[in-house]
């Protein structure tokens, strides 16, 4: 797998910002936690150093990378999330935001707590994504 | 309390080991995702927003010190040295690693203690009034039939793949502790004419997308039939319960669909069917049952104790703290005391490892060694001399479990809401926090009174907002966090279910919209009427009019 997003695909999602940018993320078989697919290939704690996917190509080698990870049971529960990448990476929905991030009512636990800064960009996040998690996720593990 | 037997002993201590090879076996790639979930879930362990999430049953809430103390261990070595109690009287470690799990379970296991039937489509543990063997308003104490409750349900066969989950409480007070008309069977305990004891047996109540309160099915089922009477209902369940639909799977919109005259006639014909089996409850098995909750040693006291009347007295934060969270006792010369998890801007039913040692150091000292959970997510002492009340709630002041508000408006249940929950659409403990510290003027709480405030962060309603008095349900709407209040819930005796007042408010407007309720129920109050009281006289008209005025 090549661990660089293609420039051309850079180039374009630079020009068109409301382009799909979007990053792997699961959780890890041992501690459970939350993981993305960083640039180089391997799995990393921070959102920041996810690789991002800018065309449907690209997110089917994201979803394929994950499906081997999978298969060699590292990671478990495998999913694309969008991002915007204005600074940094960052998740959009608020879901998502809490999962790079920690909860907020406790900001010793979780990312921030090592990350040393606490982002405050859940009343923030952009975008105009409708969850329903509760809808779609139900019986999963209520 | 119930002593596990060598049977019980032997099922939990083999269970960690299937779990730990089951842990190796996953970890060496020997089981995929799919094969270990259902397998982590029977255990407890689920997976959460940030980690692993695992739930240690609490059969009907009732810890011994041991227990407790065990508890705290399992938070500092394995987890985040806290953890948090939940609406159904368990405990929740948020943060635990899979590679741990199977130490942490053979912890639990070596003072009686797991996390089976915490998780799927099973019956989950049976929960019960937290002042069940103490409450001065009870028939008997509902842990007797609670236990052979557990005893039935834990690893029965036929009932471990139910089309949904399944939740039993029972209660045997004439105040409905334990929200029984909330689940998916209500039991309440009553005695006819005769002295005979006997159990009035609802069904179909529930939370989530379509609350219901339970309709009862039956007014008086004789003491040796609960459990034919419990299977019956289950055996109509497990058939006609909707498995098409997730939406549609619990049992309480079967009792709807079918409407609860021909469920009961099914269940009734069911009943008569297994009534003389095995299922039938022998007088012996219920005695000895019942010796596992034979009064402890009480001394012999004065009903009222001068030491506590002089107390009471001279000191008025303890008289304050008193006249909320002491409850009367059965027996002359005790109280019931509960410490609240609720302190000022805390995060509702967390209890941190240094906190729960030295509850049960004093659960040892003044309660007999055993604290009881609150579906609220506090803590009771049951068995604590009048003579020392004082010095215990001097130790909850020191220990920050002393906020006189059980019942009161920051008495709040909240669910974990999306700060933990992979399941939620909005954050509930932040809403909770924000409230508790609005109201956190102790009197102005007691001025206002009895009024039960619930906040769940998704439809599924692990915050009970249904049964709120007032309910806040979190929603989110085109990313943006908004609560929706609901209006009149009411989980006792006369349970009902709040109704929606209007359209949802954002994060910065829900706690000025709460207080606005508030203060309505103020200005129209009569007499001595508690929220609830006001609600049902006046009605939503003028909370909604006073809400959305300005719209």
């Amino acid at each position: 797998m090549d661990g660089t997003p293609k420039k051309a695909s850079a180039a374009e999602a630079a020009k068109n910002p409301k382009a799909s940018q979007q990053v792997m993320t699961a959780y890890r078989l041992e501690d459970g936690h939350v993981i993305y697919l960083a640039a180089d290939g391997s799995w990393s704690e921070w959102i920041e150093q996810a690789r991002i996917a800018t065309t449907k190509e690209e997110a089917d080698a994201l979803t394929a990378a994950a499906k081997d990870a999978t298969d060699a049971n590292q990671i478990f529960e495998t999913y694309l999330i969008d991002v915007t990448t204005d600074g940094r990476t960052w998740p959009v929905t608020m879901r998502e935001v809490m999962r790079a991030q920690g909860p907020t009512i406790h900001p010793q636990f979780g990312k921030q707590a090592e990350r040393g800064e606490r982002v405050t960009a859940v009343a923030n996040a952009a975008g105009g994504k409708r969850t329903e998690r509760g809808e779609r996720r139900e019986n999963r593990e209520g | 309390m119930y002593r596990y037997d060598e049977f019980d002993q032997v099922v939990v201590k083999e269970r960690v080991e299937q779990f730990r090879g089951q842990v190796e076996r996953r970890l060496k790639g020997e089981l995929t995702t799919d094969e270990f979930r259902p397998l982590r879930l029977m255990n407890g362990l689920y997976a959460q927003l940030h980690a692993y999430m695992l739930r240690v049953a609490i059969p009907y809430g009732t810890l011994s010190t041991r227990q407790m103390h065990m508890l705290a261990h399992i938070a500092r070595k394995y987890d985040r040295d806290y953890g948090h109690f939940t609406t159904r009287q368990n405990i929740q470690y948020n943060w635990p690693r899979l590679v741990d799990v199977p130490d942490i379970l053979a912890d639990l296991a070596s003072v009686e203690m797991h996390a089976i039937q915490t998780s799927g489509n099973c019956i989950r543990n049976v929960t019960s009034d937290q002042y069940a063997g103490v409450a001065a308003d009870e028939i008997v104490d509902s842990r007797i039939y609670s236990e052979i409750l557990r005893q039935w349900s834990t690893f029965h066969p036929e009932f471990s793949f139910l089309p949904r989950k399944f939740k039993i409480a029972v209660t045997a007070a004439a105040d409905d502790r334990a929200a029984v008309r909330f689940h998916d069977i209500g039991v309440i305990v009553h005695k006819n004419e005769a002295g005979e004891i006997g159990f009035e047996i609802m069904a179909g109540g529930g939370m989530g997308r379509t609350p219901a309160v339970a309709p009862t099915l039956n007014k008086f089922v004789p003491e040796r039939d609960l459990l034919a009477y419990c299977e019956a209902i289950l055996r109509v369940y497990n058939l006609l319960g909707r498995r098409d639909n997730l939406f549609k799977a619990r049992i309480k919109i079967l009792v709807m669909s079918t409407g609860v005259e021909a469920f009961t006639k099914m269940v009734e014909e069911e009943f008569a069917l297994i009534k003389d089996s095995a299922l039938k409850l022998p007088e012996e098995e219920i005695a000895r049952i019942r010796a596992y909750f034979a009064p402890p040693g009480y001394e012999d006291l004065a009903p009222q104790s001068k030491a506590l009347d002089a107390h009471l007295l001279k000191d008025k934060a303890f008289a304050d703290w008193h006249s909320v969270n002491a409850a009367a006792h059965k027996q002359p010369g005790y109280v019931i005391a509960t410490a609240s998890l609720k302190p000022t801007g805390g995060v509702p039913g967390d209890c941190s490892s240094d906190q729960m040692d030295a509850i049960a150091d004093l659960a040892k000292k003044y309660s007999l060694g055993e604290v009881r959970v609150t579906h609220e997510q506090n803590l009771v002492f049951p068995y604590v001399r009048q003579d020392d009340l004082y010095a215990l709630w001097q130790q909850f002041v020191r220990l920050g479990i002393a906020t006189p508000n059980l019942d009161l408006i920051s008495d709040i249940i909240s669910c974990p809401g999306l700060d933990y929950c992979g399941l939620a659409t909005a954050r509930s403990i932040p809403v909770a926090q924000q409230l508790s510290e609005r109201f956190a003027d102790l009197k102005r709480q007691k001025d206002i009174g009895e009024l039960r405030l619930n906040i769940s962060g998704c439809i599924n309603a692990c915050g009970h907002h249904h049964a709120g008095n007032i309910g806040i349900l979190g929603v989110d709407k085109a990313n943006q966090e908004f609560y929706q209040v609901t209006l009149g819930g009411h989980d006792g005796a006369d349970a009902s279910i709040g109704e929606i007042v209007g359209p949802s408010f954002p994060s910065d407007k829900i706690i000025d919209a709460v207080e606005t309720v508030v203060d309505v129920y103020m200005a129209q109050r009569q007499g001595k009427e508690r929220f609830i009281d006001t609600y049902r006289r006046v009605g939503m008209k003028p909370f909604k009019e006073k809400l959305y005025a300005a719209h």
